[in-house]
């Protein structure tokens, strides 16, 4: 009977062997013109999630800008120190004295990876193709008032503004594509998304050649970059869908670099051995956003959040300082304003930070003295209709913090009779259903943004709901601030008017910023070196606003590509014991024979 | 976003019809094998899948042969030496891994083989260092280790105790001990009369495992970053990537069904009862 399983035996067998070969195959041809490593220097960073697309239209998460930034070239680059604007393909742009003509000088001799040249005529190219064909608006508001853009020669390119304006300088965070590669999508925008884009021709200091989608991507060094050839050979973005396990990667040395730790994780590395941390201080900020209705018939928004006071009580009923505590381990500042501690020349001190401190005394009395002083039995506050006030809050798993914050948050407003429902979905979800036709209060999420704050005050204009709006905020007051601050050309005076931008921000409360949270990278201190934080204080070492690769140098470790894996001794045992199986089931069955004969 | 490209991202995907006919028009593409575009990849689902089956029965397939061999083993020798030191000792240790869930064991094994010794990688499939021949296959060997390893010792206890339990009562039944009084060899009792008839359950257990098979260990290959159709899986439940999920789901019920479907066949060609029943 026994013999019976011998062809299904010797069917899996073979199915497992091709399993072998045909997944050897395919990964084979997935990871397209990668060569042996050789004596290659090669940095290796673990990223926990994968790449959306290297196609700049589709681009959305951090490992796609990142891509993007190492692929391509902007007309400015940001400066490592402070994230100003600094020398890229342009080496100036001058205005006209009405700042409606910004003429910039482009460099020369500067060629696309593919050995093309690349000219004035490919920036202005890349600017029209973005006003034609970037139907889902990534990168349009850096174009405002729809300028046109000529070229008098090859290192000249002129923008002409119909309204004054300085966004040459904000500056344009877009990536400047070949003409000779993207000129066949201009305007079919369907058919510009489709484009796969890796291999990626690019003129930055590395070239994407292979994307082996769900495991991770590789980058090799463009020798012919203009700022100079790195001294790294090729970069492996490795993707582990478990902290954990890309953690314990990093330990091993099979990494040389983690991207954003949790906290935990990250604390479990300090200390280690040829191990290094990094702390960089925030790149963003959560927030509690409000949703003030005006998506269209189908919006759920609880009116009582129109009130000024109902928000500056919800406010004050937030311990952010827990938050900061319990969810973040304190890895993390207590937030106030949209800009970031970390961009010192914008950031901003309200003047009256202690009239939102927590204090649920206050906000109890403040909640009683503006007509919310009836409860239900359960201790819930009424509105001025006699409805109990219960705010459907959403979080966001995936987001790191997110579930705890609004966990925290729930049982906090608790305390001065607000009720909280909470609601869990992935940013997908709330993105094509609940935020699109404002079925909820308010979320807990966050923002990062450019260095310059143009767009993060952006999101609080009327035009943007359904845009980059949160929950459809709208002040005609702050829309006329927010024009005005675009008009300012004068550095100083700006920096002053957004000032008071964050201000009015802060006082009216459409959204509640909680905290800035700490960005956790570790890398090996043993095989490379030249780690940069960008920006200088309190920047990341990857992942930041520039060529944070190009100064990286290999050390002896990394020289000689030796790395860890299963020693001889251990193949030998292995071997040994699939030989013992072997012999095992071979005796066995001419014991067998032997009896039964 | 403007109103018309959402307009036209709803026309796309033919949500702008009424349900009845999104329902037909389901349908007719799921006989005909058209699964739609994945939202995340802008690639076919059907190539999607494709690129992910194989490592998926790389992964559970060879698990699965590994710990049905050494399951079946420990279970047949703890039952015939009921009581043993080797008996108490490997039902206590299959109780164990049974109970254990498998994204911790995938963790600890991680702790101990990647963060201490070193020895293996921590997830993927390869080194994508472009290695071919010998190379690329002990390369896939090394990373195919602690995922396999993980799910070997999922499984192997479930076998092991459900062979053991299978065989300790067909060792009762009368016609092993007519064998026993007919002075065959305790060996061949075992092995010609009380086996064959417990492996009948135990090949239900297999079956259903094989069945398993496509839909991977979602756990087991998020752990390990194995790109198979359990991480695949585990990805687009993430994303909401709907084409996707409907695919998937799809496969694994398809699975199962055949593998059971299997399983009573091939339950006839092994039991001369249920062939002329």
């Amino acid at each position: 009977m026994m013999r019976r399983w011998r062809p299904v035996a010797l069917a899996v067998t073979l199915v497992m062997v091709g399993g072998v070969a045909l997944s050897g195959s395919a990964l084979a041809q997935s990871s397209g013109t990668s060569s042996p490593t050789g004596n290659k220097i090669v940095l290796r960073v673990g990223v926990p999630g994968d790449m959306i697309s290297p196609n700049p239209l589709l681009a959305t998460n951090g490992d796609d800008y990142e891509t993007l930034f190492n692929a391509y070239d902007l007309l400015f680059n940001f400066n490592p120190d402070d994230l100003s604007p600094s020398p890229g393909l342009a080496t100036a742009c001058n205005p006209s004295a009405d700042y409606r003509t910004w003429t910039c000088d482009i460099r020369s001799g500067v060629t696309w990876s593919d050995g093309q040249p690349l000219t004035a005529e490919d920036i202005a190219f890349t600017y029209r193709f973005i006003e034609t064909t970037d139907e889902n608006e990534v990168f349009t508001s850096y174009l405002p008032y729809h300028p046109t853009f000529s070229v008098p020669n090859a290192t000249t390119l002129i923008w002409k503004s119909p309204k004054p304006t300085f966004a040459p300088t904000i500056p344009p965070w877009i990536p400047i594509l070949p003409e000779h590669i993207w000129k066949q999508y201009e305007g079919d925008g369907k058919a510009a998304r489709g484009f796969a884009n890796v291999p990626a021709v690019g003129s930055g200091p590395f070239v994407l050649t292979s994307w082996d989608k769900g495991q991770g991507w590789t980058m090799e060094a463009n020798k012919n970059y203009w700022g100079g050839a790195p001294a790294i050979d090729e970069i492996q973005y490795i993707v582990y869908d478990s902290q954990e396990a890309m953690v314990q990667a990093l330990k091993s040395g099979q990494v040389d670099f983690t991207d954003n730790l949790n906290p935990t994780l990250f604390n479990s590395l300090v200390g280690q051995p040829n191990i290094g941390t990094v702390k960089g201080t925030a790149s963003t900020f959560t927030n509690l956003a409000f949703n003030f209705g005006g998506q269209g018939p189908d919006a759920t928004n609880n009116p009582v959040l129109k009130d000024l006071n109902i928000r500056r009580a919800i406010a004050m009923g937030i311990d952010k300082q827990s938050i900061v505590d319990k969810v973040w381990q304190g890895d993390a500042q207590v937030g106030s304003v949209v800009t970031l501690p970390s961009r010192p020349q914008w950031f901003y001190t309200p003047t009256d930070v202690q009239s939102q401190a927590y204090d649920p005394a206050a906000a109890n009395t403040l909640l009683d003295q503006s007509g919310y002083a009836s409860k239900d039995p359960s201790g819930i506050r009424l509105d001025k209709n006699g409805q109990p006030i219960d705010l459907n809050i959403i979080t966001l798993p995936e987001e790191t913090g997110s579930v705890d914050t609004g966990k925290l948050i729930a049982a906090q407003l608790q305390q001065i009779g607000i009720g909280v429902k909470l609601q869990s979905m992935s940013d997908k979800q709330i993105e094509n259903n609940n935020w699109y036709t404002g079925d909820f209060d308010a979320y807990v999420w966050g923002w990062g943004g450019d260095p310059d704050p143009n767009f993060i005050l952006s999101i609080f204009i009327t035009s943007q709901c359904l845009g980059w709006s949160d929950g459809c905020y709208s002040n005609p007051t702050y829309d006329k601030m927010f024009a005005h601050q675009s008009t300012l050309l004068d550095h100083t005076a700006r920096v002053a008017y957004i000032q008071k931008m964050q201000q009015f921000i802060y006082d009216q409360i459409p959204e509640i910023v909680l905290n800035y949270p700490n960005y956790l990278q570790a890398y090996r201190s043993d095989r490379f070196t030249g780690w940069k934080p960008e920006p200088t204080n309190g920047g990341t070492y990857l992942f930041g606003w520039g060529n944070q690769y190009q100064g990286l140098q290999p050390l002896a470790a990394a020289e000689s590509g030796s790395s860890s894996g299963i020693p001889t001794v251990l193949w030998v045992v292995l071997g040994l014991v699939a030989i013992a199986v072997i012999a095992f089931v071979a005796l066995s069955r001419r014991r067998r024979a032997e009896e039964e004969a | 976003m403007t109103p018309q490209r959402i307009a036209q991202i709803e026309h796309d995907q033919g949500l702008d019809r009424p349900l009845p006919q999104q329902f037909v028009v389901y349908a007719e593409n799921t006989l005909t094998g058209r699964f739609g575009i994945s939202f995340v990849t802008n690639e076919s689902v059907t190539t999607v899948i494709a690129r992910a089956i194989w490592p998926t029965v790389l992964l559970v397939g060879s698990a699965t042969l590994i710990s049905t061999f050494f399951g079946l083993w420990a279970g047949i020798k703890g039952a015939w030496g009921r009581g043993s030191l080797f008996d108490t000792t490997s039902l206590f240790g299959s109780l164990v891994l049974y109970s254990a869930p498998e994204g911790w064991l995938g963790m600890i094994l991680l702790i101990i083989f990647v963060g201490t010794f070193h020895w293996f990688p921590a997830g993927q499939m390869s080194s994508n260092t472009g290695q071919t021949g010998i190379a690329n296959v002990l390369d896939i060997l090394s990373h195919l280790f602690l995922p396999c390893m993980t799910l070997v010792l999922g499984y192997i206890g479930e076998y092991t105790i459900i062979m053991r339990s299978s065989l300790l009562e067909v060792m009762g039944e009368d016609f092993v001990m007519t064998a026993r009084a007919k002075g065959v060899p305790d060996r061949l009792v075992r092995r010609s009369h009380a086996v064959p008839n417990a492996l009948l359950p135990t090949l239900t257990l297999v079956f259903y495992s094989f069945g398993f098979i496509l839909g991977g260990s979602v756990i087991v290959e998020a752990v390990f970053s194995w790109p198979g159709l359990g991480l695949l899986t585990y990805r687009a439940i993430q994303d909401l990537d709907y084409n996707v999920i409907q695919a998937v789901f799809l496969l694994f019920s398809l699975a199962v069904i055949a593998f059971n479907l299997a399983a009573d066949i091939t339950y006839g060609y092994l039991d001369p009862r249920v062939r002329e029943a």
